[in-house]
C-alpha cells in the first residue's frame, strides 16, 4: 500500500464526486474539497444548537420520554450512518456517475485493489460526512442536555467506523453488480436490460421505503430496546456498546468494540478481495436480436404514422423510447411514479379516517406520480441527446418536428399513467364517482401541464455537456420545472380543494361541484394552450444548440 | 463555361467570444471534386464544416451549399449533405442496425433501399455479424465505420467528412478512399479534413490549407507546390512551409533530452 498514491486517488475521487453534484468543472466555492470542512462544521453546530435549544424548552413531565429518545438516537447513529452509506452506494451503482468515478484510467494504472478500495471508501465517506456531523450534532444536543457524554463519545467513534464500513460494503456491492451486470449483458440481451431496469426500480423503491420517516421512526422505536436480544448481528453491536458505556458496563463495551473492529477489518479485506477478483474493467458487449440479418422492423406509416407523425418524428420517438428503456441513467425517470408515491402510500396508511385528508393525499399521489414523471421525461428529452445531438441536427428535420417528437413521446407515456393512476387510487380508497372524477380531471390536466413545463425548461436549460450529471437539464432548469409545476398543479387543484374544504361557503358563493370541474377544465386548457405557445416559440434554440 | 459550385463562402467569419475561429474565408468548391481541408489543430476546419451544415451561425459573411443558405434552408442543405463529425458520438444504447435504421428514416430512405444499403455497407466494412450488438461495445474504429455508413446511406450530393479515416483499419480506409473516388465519378462532392497528408495528396483534386481561421492557399497540389516555391516537394513539406511550422527540429531535440 502506498499512502501517497491513496491520497492522490482520494483527491481525484473527491473532485469527481463534487463535480457529479455540480454538473461541471467550475471553481465555485462549494466545489472545493476544503470548503466541505466548513459546511460539515456548520451542519454539526446548527444541528447541535437546534436540538439543545428544543430539548431545553420541553415541559418537565416530557423530559423522561425525550431522554429515552435521545438514548435511542445515540445508540442508532452508527446504524443510520451505515444504512445511508450503503444506500448511497446503491444509488452510485445506478447512476451514471459510476462510469466517471471508476473511469477506465484507474483500471490501467499501477493501483492495487487495496489502494483503490481504501481511497474510494474514504473519499465517499468524506463526501457524505454531513450525515455524520448532522447526526452527531443532534445526538450531542441530547447528550449534553441529559448527561450522556460518555455514550456520545462512544457513539461518535463507532459512527466514524461504521461510516467506513458502510463505504466498504458499498464497494463490495459495486464490484458484485459490476460483475453481475457484465455477465448478464454478455448473455441476456434484452432480458438483461429488462432485469437491470427492474432491479433498479426495486432498489429505488426499497431505498424510499427505508428513508420514509414513518418507517424510520418505527425502526428507531422498536430496534434499540431489542438490541441485546440481537447481540449476534454485527449491525447491532454499536447500539450494544453505547448502551454498555451508558450503563458503565466496561467489559461488554470492550468485547463488542473488539468485535466491531474485527468486523470492520474483515469487511475491508472482503472489499479488497471482491474488487480484485470480480471487477470487470471493460463494459460488456450487449447483443440484441439474433444477428440473423433480418430486415429492419419499421415499415409503412405504422402506429405513429397513423397518429400523424412523419417518418422522422417517428424515428426520433422510437429512438427516445429505446433510450428510456435501455439507458441505465434513464430508468429512474420511468421509475419515478412508483418511487415517489412510496412515502405517500405510507402516509395514507397513517392518515386516519378523514376522507377529505384522503382526497388531498390521493390527488397529491396522482399528481406527483404522473405529473413529475411527465416533467422529468420531458425535461430530459433534449439534454439526454448529449453530444450525440449532432445526429439529429444534421438530419433534414425541422426544429418544429424535433420539438414535436420530443414532446409527443412524454405526452404519450404520461397520459395513460395520468389516467390509470387516479382511477387505481380511487378504486383502492373506495372513493365516490364524483371524487374519482375530480381527481382524474386534475391529474390528467396537471400531467399534461407538467410535460409542457418540463419540455419548456428542458429546452431552455438543457445540459448537453455529458459531464457527470443527473438530470440532463441544468440545476436551474430542474428547480424552475419543479416550482412552476408545483404552482400550476396547486392552481389546478384549487377549485376542487376550495369546494371540498369550505363546502358550505363555496356553495353559497356559487361554487358547486360542476362549477369547480368547469373552472378546472377551463384553467387546464388555458394553461396547456399558453405553455404550448411558449414552448413552440422557444423551439428556435434547437437550431443553434450544437454550436453552443 | 459555367461551372456548378457545390460550395461558396464569401468573407465568412465566426467568432466564439473573443476568439476568431474563422476569419473572412472566401472559397469556392466545384461539384464533383474531392476537396481537402488541411490545417493544424484549431485552424478552423471543423467550425467551417459546421457552418456548411448550419450548425454554427456565421458572425458575418455568407456561405452557400448547392446554392442554398444553411441558415435560411437548413433542412434543404442537410438533405443534400452526408456529414461525419471529427469525433462522432453515436447513440450507445442502440445496436448498429438500429442506429442505421434511425439515420435512414431521418433522411427518408425507402424501406427496401434502406435494408439493401445497410446490409451491403455492413458487409463491406466487415461489421456483418456484429450489427445487433449495442454500440456501447464497439471500438473507436467500428464506431467510425458506422458513422461513415450513416453519412452515405441517403446517397448525398455532398459529403462533409471531418477526419473520416480516424481509427479505421487499413482495409476500411482503402474502402473509404476508393468509395470517395467512385462517388466523385458519379458527381458527388467530397469535402474532408485530414491530418494524414499522404492521403490528401493521393486523393484530393484540390486542397485548401487553413491556418488560424484563414485559408492561406487553395488549389491543386501542383499549384500549391508552385506557390510555395517547392516544386520537388511532397505535400507534407509544402504544408509545413506554408503554415510556418516547418522548423520542428529544435523541439524534437529538446524533447529527446
Amino acid at each position: 500500500m502506498n499512502p501517497a498514491k491513496i491520497s492522490t486517488l482520494m483527491r481525484v475521487f473527491l473532485l469527481a464526486q463534487l463535480r457529479v453534484r455540480g454538473g461541471g468543472t467550475g471553481e465555485g466555492v462549494f466545489r472545493r474539497p476544503s470548503s466541505l470542512g466548513l459546511i460539515y462544521s456548520a451542519v454539526f453546530v446548527l444541528s447541535f444548537a437546534f436540538i439543545y435549544f428544543v430539548t431545553g424548552v420541553v415541559p418537565p413531565e416530557d423530559l423522561a420520554s425525550i431522554e429515552a429518545i435521545g438514548m435511542q438516537i445515540l445508540a442508532l447513529v452508527p446504524l443510520i450512518v451505515f444504512v445511508f452509506m450503503v444506500t448511497y452506494g446503491i444509488f452510485f451503482v445506478i447512476g451514471e456517475a459510476s462510469q466517471h468515478m471508476t473511469s477506465e484510467a484507474v483500471n490501467y494504472m499501477p493501483v492495487t485493489a487495496g489502494e483503490y478500495v481504501i481511497a474510494s471508501t474514504v473519499s465517499t465517506a468524506f463526501m457524505h460526512l454531513w450525515i455524520l456531523t448532522g447526526a452527531l450534532g443532534v445526538s450531542l444536543g441530547f447528550a449534553l442536555r441529559f448527561g450522556l457524554l460518555a455514550g456520545w463519545a462512544a457513539s461518535a467513534i463507532l459512527s466514524i467506523l461504521f461510516m467506513v464500513i458502510g463505504g466498504t460494503v458499498a464497494e463490495i456491492i459495486r464490484a458484485i453488480v459490476n460483475r453481475v451486470s457484465s455477465s448478464f449483458s454478455k448473455r441476456g440481451g434484452r432480458a438483461a436490460i429488462f432485469s437491470r431496469a427492474v432491479l433498479i426500480v426495486v432498489v429505488l423503491v426499497l431505498s424510499q421505503a427505508i428513508f420514509n420517516p414513518n418507517i424510520l421512526f418505527m425502526v428507531i422505536s422498536s430496534f434499540a430496546p431489542q438490541a441485546l436480544a440481537l447481540w449476534f448481528v454485527p449491525l447491532m453491536w454499536p447500539s450494544i456498546i453505547v448502551a454498555s458505556v451508558a450503563a458503565g458496563d466496561a467489559f461488554g463495551a470492550v468485547v463488542f468494540s473488539a468485535l466491531t473492529l474485527a468486523f470492520g477489518m474483515i469487511l475491508i479485506y472482503v472489499g479488497v478481495f471482491f474488487r480484485s477478483k470480480y471487477w470487470v474493467p471493460l463494459p460488456a458487449t450487449i447483443r440484441i436480436g439474433g444477428g440473423s440479418g433480418k430486415p429492419a422492423k419499421y415499415q409503412g406509416r405504422g402506429f405513429l404514422g397513423a397518429l400523424g407523425f412523419s417518418a422522422q418524428e417517428g424515428a426520433i420517438m422510437r429512438k427516445d423510447l429505446k433510450a428510456l428503456l435501455r439507458r441505465r441513467e434513464m430508468v429512474r425517470f420511468w421509475a419515478m411514479p412508483i418511487v415517489m408515491i412510496v412515502p405517500l402510500v405510507a402516509t395514507v396508511w397513517t392518515a386516519g379516517g378523514d376522507v377529505k385528508n384522503l382526497y388531498g393525499i390521493a390527488a397529491m399521489m396522482s399528481l406527483i406520480g404522473s405529473g413529475f414523471f411527465g416533467m422529468f421525461i420531458a425535461s430530459s428529452a433534449i439534454g439526454q441527446e448529449g453530444k450525440g445531438i449532432w445526429r439529429i441536427f444534421t438530419s433534414p428535420v425541422s426544429s418544429a418536428s424535433i420539438l414535436k417528437a420530443k414532446i409527443a413521446l412524454p405526452l404519450m407515456l404520461t397520459i395513460p399513467v395520468a389516467a390509470l393512476f387516479p382511477l387505481g387510487i380511487s378504486a383502492f380508497l373506495n372513493f365516490s364517482q364524483r371524487a374519482s372524477f375530480a381527481i382524474f380531471l386534475v391529474t390528467l390536466l396537471g400531467a399534461v401541464v407538467c410535460v409542457l413545463v418540463g419540455a419548456y425548461f428542458g429546452l431552455k436549460y438543457p445540459d448537453l455537456s455529458e459531464n457527470m450529471r443527473g438530470n440532463f437539464v441544468t440545476g436551474t432548469g430542474i428547480l424552475l420545472s419543479f416550482a412552476v409545476c408545483g404552482g400550476l398543479c396547486a392552481l389546478l387543484t384549487s377549485p376542487f380543494a376550495v369546494y371540498a374544504v369550505f363546502q358550505e361557503a363555496a356553495l353559497a358563493a356559487g361554487l358547486n361541484y360542476c362549477a369547480a370541474a368547469a373552472i378546472t377544465a377551463a384553467a387546464g386548457v388555458a394553461l396547456i394552450g399558453a405553455l404550448s405557445v411558449l414552448t413552440i416559440r422557444k423551439s428556435h434554440v434547437l437550431s443553434m444548440m450544437v454550436s453552443e | 463555361m459555367h461551372v456548378a459550385l457545390a460550395l461558396e463562402a464569401h468573407s465568412l467569419t465566426k467568432d466564439f467570444g473573443t476568439v476568431r475561429a474563422v476569419d473572412g474565408i472566401d472559397l469556392s468548391i466545384e461539384e464533383g471534386q474531392i476537396f481537402g481541408l488541411l490545417g493544424p489543430n484549431g485552424s478552423g476546419k471543423s467550425t467551417f464544416m459546421r457552418m456548411m451544415l448550419g450548425l454554427v451561425k456565421p458572425t458575418s459573411g455568407k456561405i452557400f451549399v448547392m446554392g442554398m443558405d444553411p441558415q435560411q434552408d437548413p433542412v434543404g442543405v442537410r438533405k443534400a449533405v452526408g456529414y461525419v463529425p471529427e469525433a462522432p458520438r453515436l447513440y450507445d444504447f442502440l445496436t448498429a442496425r438500429e442506429y442505421l435504421d434511425f439515420v435512414a428514416e431521418m433522411y427518408g430512405v425507402g424501406q427496401e433501399e434502406k435494408v439493401e444499403r445497410i446490409e451491403s455497407f455492413l458487409a463491406a466494412f466487415e461489421l456483418a455479424g456484429r450489427e445487433d450488438e449495442m454500440l456501447s461495445g464497439y471500438s473507436q474504429g467500428m464506431r467510425q465505420k458506422v458513422a461513415i455508413i450513416g453519412a452515405l446511406l441517403h446517397k448525398p450530393k455532398i459529403l462533409v467528412l471531418d477526419e473520416p479515416l480516424n481509427g479505421l483499419d487499413p482495409r476500411s480506409a482503402k474502402i473509404v478512399k476508393d468509395l470517395l473516388n467512385k462517388l466523385t465519378e458519379e458527381g458527388v462532392t467530397t469535402i474532408f479534413s485530414t491530418h494524414v497528408l499522404e492521403i490528401a495528396q493521393a486523393i484530393c483534386d484540390r486542397i485548401a490549407i487553413m491556418y488560424r481561421g484563414t485559408v492561406l492557399h487553395s488549389g491543386t497540389f501542383e499549384e500549391l507546390k508552385a506557390t510555395s516555391g517547392m516544386p520537388g516537394s511532397n505535400l507534407e513539406e509544402v504544408f509545413l512551409k506554408i503554415t510556418g511550422t516547418d522548423d520542428v527540429r529544435g523541439i524534437v531535440e529538446e524533447l529527446a533530452k
